[in-house]
């Protein structure tokens, strides 16, 4: 840097004192002043260069002791403007150096905090003193990235930590029965058909939850290709979809979808769907409801899924947000359907909120920005049925009375 | 012996259970911790296999809680979470061994024998009396010899009465060491039991009954 600060100093120096030169030469030769001279000595001027015809000797003496004035007085100049060059620019270097150093101070900090830095050891921080300047932003930036990094590792690894432990115990039951059934040298085919089955649906139990797990780590890294998609119409899917199940459960699916447009992927939206409306037949009671809301309120689209039940402890709402978080481990699954939800959700820049009523059951409300429908680059052809037009249909169970 | 299992995974704490139960162990199951506190102080356990992640009241919880107040019961703590830092923290609470899943069932069976071992006063890996051997962790009876084919419950109640060493086993203690909480505690399957078994140990007897008190090894 200070080579380049130099360099630059020599060049506008050089350049400043040459063109100095320049001015001072032009001037010093110019007629005007040389005439005004002479004619305040008193002396006629008479055409010619200097009031003197210009063969005469005194033309021709004038001329050249001017010229040697002229000369020597520039020449001195040049001599003195190219020692004054080097010195300043000898001066400026140090003092620039020294200066520079001075203020790069922060920035060797930086590099230095930046080499001590690993996935392990991502708790440092430069907290850099001092003005609020060019430096501190920098500094500053570079904390909270640093900050950002650790949260995502350590998430990374508590997630990590959270998914091999749950693995075990699907691991540990197939391993017991399998034990267990081949311990009895007089096992009947019988019980080894009965281990055989629970070897296979605890595999599919494994299945699940992995795939699950993928999902999770998939939404919180959602970026890339996105496209315009209409919630409604998702929902109204997902509903058709679980109907069936939703009546083996005697849950009743109250739905109030209109057109509700985000931008995202559709794949994603739609497990987010599908999760809540998992849960909301799961975590009900018979001849219970489940309600399904969406809508566009101003510059955002709003589902609400809400469902009755048993009622819940305010206090461990929040909780359940969290992957392996679930009220009681009788019921099937694993804990990360909410999770996921809320991971989603996050991925699509909207929010999740929670609500446990005190007659029972959950409601969840997803928010995410809205986008206009206008920018719908291809018509979905199956929407304008769907949304918001649930009108006789007898193919369509949403509206069978 | 009598084990309570507290797993709240139902499938995994039935497989153990069974495998157990075809051991020859009286089994117990409680699906949360305040079902296994509740249990441990109405029946003393041999051993108490313990998860760590229960609901209602955490396994370290009951585990400490049992430690204080049954001081006779072994406690094997059985999880998923096996590094170095959860091993000693566990050991550390009071339990007397630990075992990561997923486990090799074997090897659950032989440390619930040796903890059973190390909880009952003194008492040797192969019980003897007289001709007879009894080897409760491989299962075999010999008598002068010669190996005997006992019942699961026969060979649970004459190790119960071995171990007794000549001390009389009344037949409520003989119920609670080798019949699980299932069991109609007004029965007479105890006397039933002993009945056979003096049958199969054959001559000369070695079963006394101590009448009104209850059973012991001549």
């Amino acid at each position: 840097m200070t080579a380049l600060y130099g360099t630059v100093f020599l060049i506008t120096g050089a350049a400043l004192l040459t063109v100095g030169y320049f001015f001072v030469r032009t001037n010093l030769r110019t007629h005007h002043s040389l005439r005004a001279e002479l004619i305040r000595l008193g002396i006629r001027p008479v055409r010619g260069e200097f009031g003197f015809p210009p063969g005469s000797p005194t033309g021709k003496l004038i001329h050249t002791v001017q010229n040697q004035i002229l000369g020597g007085a520039l020449h001195r100049l040049l001599i003195e403007y190219a020692v004054a060059l080097v010195v300043m620019t000898a001066l400026s270097v140090v003092i620039g150096w020294l200066l520079a150093g001075r203020a790069l101070a922060p920035l060797r900090e930086i590099t230095a905090t930046a080499r001590r830095v690993s996935s392990e050891n991502l708790g440092e921080r430069i907290d850099l003193p001092g003005p609020a300047d060019e430096l501190r932003e920098l500094a500053d930036t570079f904390d909270g990235m640093l900050a950002r990094l650790d949260s995502a590792f350590a998430s990374q690894r508590h997630f990590v930590a959270n998914a091999s432990h749950e693995l075990r115990t699907p691991l540990a039951i197939m391993r017991t029965e399998v034990d267990v059934a081949l311990a009895d040298p007089a096992a009947s085919a019988d019980e080894l058909r009965e281990m055989g089955e629970a070897v296979r649906d605890t595999v599919d139990r494994c299945e699940r939850l992995i795939a699950s797990l993928l999902l999770l780590a998939r939404s919180e890294a959602a970026t890339g290709h996105e496209e315009p998609v209409d919630i409604a119409a998702l929902a109204g899917d997902c509903i058709t979809d679980l109907w069936a199940r939703a009546e083996e459960a005697h849950v009743e699916i109250r739905d109030d979808l209109e057109p509700a447009w985000t931008s995202g992927h559709p794949g994603l939206l739609e497990r987010l769907i599908a999760n809540l409306l998992d849960n909301g037949i799961h975590h009900n009671v018979p001849g219970g409801y489940l309600q399904v809301q969406t809508r566009t309120d101003g510059d955002e689209v709003e589902l609400v899924v809400a469902n009755g039940g048993e009622p819940i402890d305010p206090k461990r709402v929040e909780e359940l947000t969290q992957p392996f978080r679930r009220l009681d481990r009788s019921v099937r699954g694993f804990g990360l359907g909410l999770s996921i939800v809320r991971s989603i959700a996050q991925a699509h820049h909207g929010t999740t909120v929670l609500f446990a009523p005190a007659s029972g059951g959950l409601e969840v409300r997803v928010t995410l920005p809205r986008v206009t429908e206008a920018r719908a680059a291809r018509p979905r052809t199956s929407e304008p049925a769907r949304a918001g037009q649930l009108s006789a249909d007898p193919q369509n169970p949403l509206t069978k009375s | 012996m009598r084990v309570l299992i507290a797993e709240d995974e139902l499938r995994l704490a039935d497989a153990i259970a069974r495998g157990l139960r075809r051991q020859g162990f009286a089994v117990d199951l409680a699906p949360d911790g305040e079902q296994a506190l509740v249990k441990s102080r109405v029946v003393r356990y041999d051993v108490l296999v313990l998860d760590r992640d229960l609901p209602v009241v955490h396994g370290d919880d009951v585990c400490r809680t049992v430690r204080d107040e049954r001081p006779d019961t072994g406690i094997l703590m059985l999880t998923a979470a096996g590094a170095l830092e959860d091993v000693i923290e566990g050991l550390s609470l009071g339990a007397d061994d630990y075992l990561a899943k997923p486990f090799r069932f074997a090897e659950l069976v032989a440390r619930i024998h040796a903890l059973a071992r190390r909880t009952a006063p003194s008492r040797p890996p192969v019980l003897r009396h007289g001709d007879l051997e009894l080897d409760p962790a491989r299962r075999r009876l010999t008598r002068g010899g010669k190996e005997l084919e006992l019942a699961r419950k026969e060979f649970a109640v004459l190790e119960a009465l071995m171990a007794a060493d000549g001390a009389t086993v009344s037949a409520e203690q003989l119920l609670e060491r080798v019949w699980d909480e299932h069991t109609d505690p007004f029965t007479n399957v105890v006397r039933m039991t002993i009945m056979t078994l003096r049958r199969k140990l054959g001559d000369p007897p070695v079963v006394q009954t101590v009448i009104g008190v209850g059973y012991r090894m001549a």
